[in-house]
């Protein structure tokens, strides 16, 4: 497969680390000039844009986390002039408010040239027709992978997420030969075509590009056995950009990272400090060339290895491992981010309850299947059994306005639910993801 | 002005088996005795209502052995033993404006029959012609 863009994605690693470093340079200067976020934190540590003299000086830098994002909402981690801004993009935050990030034209244009990258990466070319079974909406999955795509010059079918009958009727008419989605809509398409007697093994469809979610390897095996494709994986994350920061090449041995528009750190989780090459540690994302929304070491909450050895396609980007895990106790339930802290605020908005609870998430097939479990506490517990029933709609309709997931909601005995002496544990995931 | 009212006892009974024979057999135990229950059930859970003689005792036993149980005052009429008598009593219940949540029969004639807002519903029942019957009564009943 061609790379996208040669000069750059096969770099020599000693003129990739001079380039990564000036833009470095760069970025901490205008952050400090610009965003009183970095200049506050920097300032705290007494560290001056001048400090900056080498790559290794990223750590004199303060972290930046989810927090931060959250509390500056809605512009105030933006580095331009709002009139400079011609796109945002949203993501949601812990509790209702959301991350908003914004993009200039040289960001766009930079976020499209990397989304070509890692899909050229993953084979597609001009003469693609790719469905783009991704979010739009507020979510930078669909866009992100949408103006890459055109870059391209593939056929852009911007179907969206959703009715997937029709979506499966779209692949045996137009013609698709690529899919871009999440791994768990790929195979919820892959179980609606089967209903429908449509063999999608024997349509055009040959590559997939998925993203939103991790695709561990058994889940990877079940989509290439079902939908007779190549599945790539793709990371990225709308704080940093979108999708594009990091994309598998046709020798599926790792994602191809965006190493001359971001500068990767792999940190131990508790010390903060860098963990040697090869040791899993958490992935600390840095912008290099972001001119509306730069980011300082941006704790991803990812775990990962990284690789900088060549790979067989040529490229000498390094590479980075499936994420497969979390530090945080953040699940990813059909795509969208959960943290069981939600539920939690949920539960205690109606009648002010704080009632233990458990998440169970099952895989009924393709799609995650969530159940919350509540405890009856004598506060929600009513003589009037429609009382009850209208207790578990409303927590179920809430579940769904505040996640936008729909969950059923079980009503259990006090003390069914498991204590623990440490940490609560609100979740089972039986997911063998 | 004090109406007369029964005490019933709702318990939370998740949809596995043996709960409510758990209840059941811890009244037993303590020498309580039922006067009358009623099960309300979805797939996943049960309330299971019960008017019983001692009821602050079975209340103690069951929350001791780790159920839900909450305690409500409810309605409790002793019906005429006659074809047409159960008719006659809700139509009684029903013209005065009392509108019903559940009824279900216990020991005897007599029966339960849950409204919305009881003091309410009493003062409407109180002057029609149906025999209003309390805990007392309930709990000598001696057949």
């Amino acid at each position: 497969m061609p790379l996208w863009d040669a000069a750059r994605e096969s770099m020599n690693r000693n003129e990739l680390a001079d380039l990564q470093l000036s833009r470095l340079q760069q970025t901490v200067a205008r952050v400090y000039a610009r965003v009183p976020h970095y200049h506050d934190a920097m300032e705290q540590l007494g560290i001056l844009p001048g400090h900056i003299r080498t790559l290794d000086d990223v750590r004199l830098l303060p972290f930046t986390d989810k927090t931060a994002l959250r509390d500056t909402y809605p512009y105030g981690m933006f580095a331009v002039d709002l009139d400079q801004v011609v796109r945002v993009h949203s993501s949601s935050g812990t509790t209702g408010k959301p991350i908003v990030v914004g993009y200039t034209h040289a960001d766009l244009e930079t976020w499209s040239d990397l989304t070509a990258r890692i899909s050229s990466a993953a084979g597609v070319t001009a003469r693609d027709r790719v469905q783009l079974a991704f979010l739009y909406g507020m979510f930078t999955g669909g866009w992100g992978m949408h103006y890459g795509m055109e870059k391209i010059g593939a056929m852009v079918i911007p179907a969206g997420s959703g009715n997937t009958e029709r979506q499966i009727m779209m692949m045996r008419d137009f013609g698709t030969t690529a899919l871009v989605c999440t791994p768990s809509y790929a195979l919820y398409i892959a179980e609606v075509a089967e209903g429908m007697g449509v063999d999608l093994a024997h349509l055009p469809l040959r590559v997939g590009l998925f993203g939103g979610e991790p695709t561990g390897g058994k889940l990877r095996d079940e989509i290439e056995a079902r939908l007779g494709i190549l599945a790539t994986d793709n990371y990225g994350l709308s704080e940093v950009m979108g999708p594009g920061v990091a994309g598998e090449c046709e020798h599926q041995c790792g994602l191809h990272m965006a190493e001359d528009h971001f500068l990767f750190e792999v940190v131990d989780p508790e010390s903060g400090l860098p963990v040697p090459e090869g040791t899993e540690g958490e992935l600390v994302v840095t912008t290099l060339t972001k001119e509306a929304f730069p980011v300082l070491r941006y704790r991803t909450h990812d775990l990962t290895t990284i690789d900088t050895s060549v790979c067989e396609c040529g490229r000498t980007l390094a590479r980075m491992s499936k994420v497969r895990q979390r530090i945080d106790d953040m699940l990813i339930i059909r795509g969208v981010n959960v943290f069981p802290s939600q539920i939690e605020d949920v539960l205690a908005g109606i009648e002010g309850t704080a009632p233990h609870f458990l998440m169970v998430l099952d895989r009924q097939g393709a799609m995650d299947d969530l159940e919350v479990r509540v405890e009856v506490a004598e506060e929600i517990f009513s003589d009037v059994m429609a009382d009850m029933v209208a207790f578990t709609d409303m927590v179920a309709s809430r579940l769904h306005s505040v996640l936008g997931l729909r969950a059923r909601v079980k009503l259990v005995e006090p003390g069914s639910i498991e204590r623990s002496t440490g940490k609560t544990r609100r979740v089972l995931d039986r997911r063998n993801l | 002005m004090s109406h007369p009212v029964v005490y019933q006892l709702s318990v939370f009974i998740e949809n596995t088996s043996g709960r409510v024979s758990e209840v059941t057999r811890l009244l037993g135990e303590a020498a309580i005795s039922i006067r009358g229950f009623s099960v309300s059930d979805t797939a996943d859970y049960g309330i299971l209502r019960l008017v019983v003689d001692k009821t602050a005792e079975a209340m103690g036993v069951l929350k001791n052995a780790g159920f839900t149980v909450r305690q409500d005052d409810v309605i409790c009429i002793d019906l005429p033993d006659v074809p047409g008598g159960l008719a006659g009593v809700l139509r009684i219940v029903s013209d005065a404006g009392v509108n019903i949540e559940y009824v279900y029969s216990l020991v005897a004639t007599y029966a339960v029959i849950n409204v919305a807002d009881v003091d309410r519903a009493l003062d409407l029942l109180v002057d029609r012609p149906v025999r209003l019957v309390d805990q007392d009564e309930i709990s000598a009943v001696d057949l």
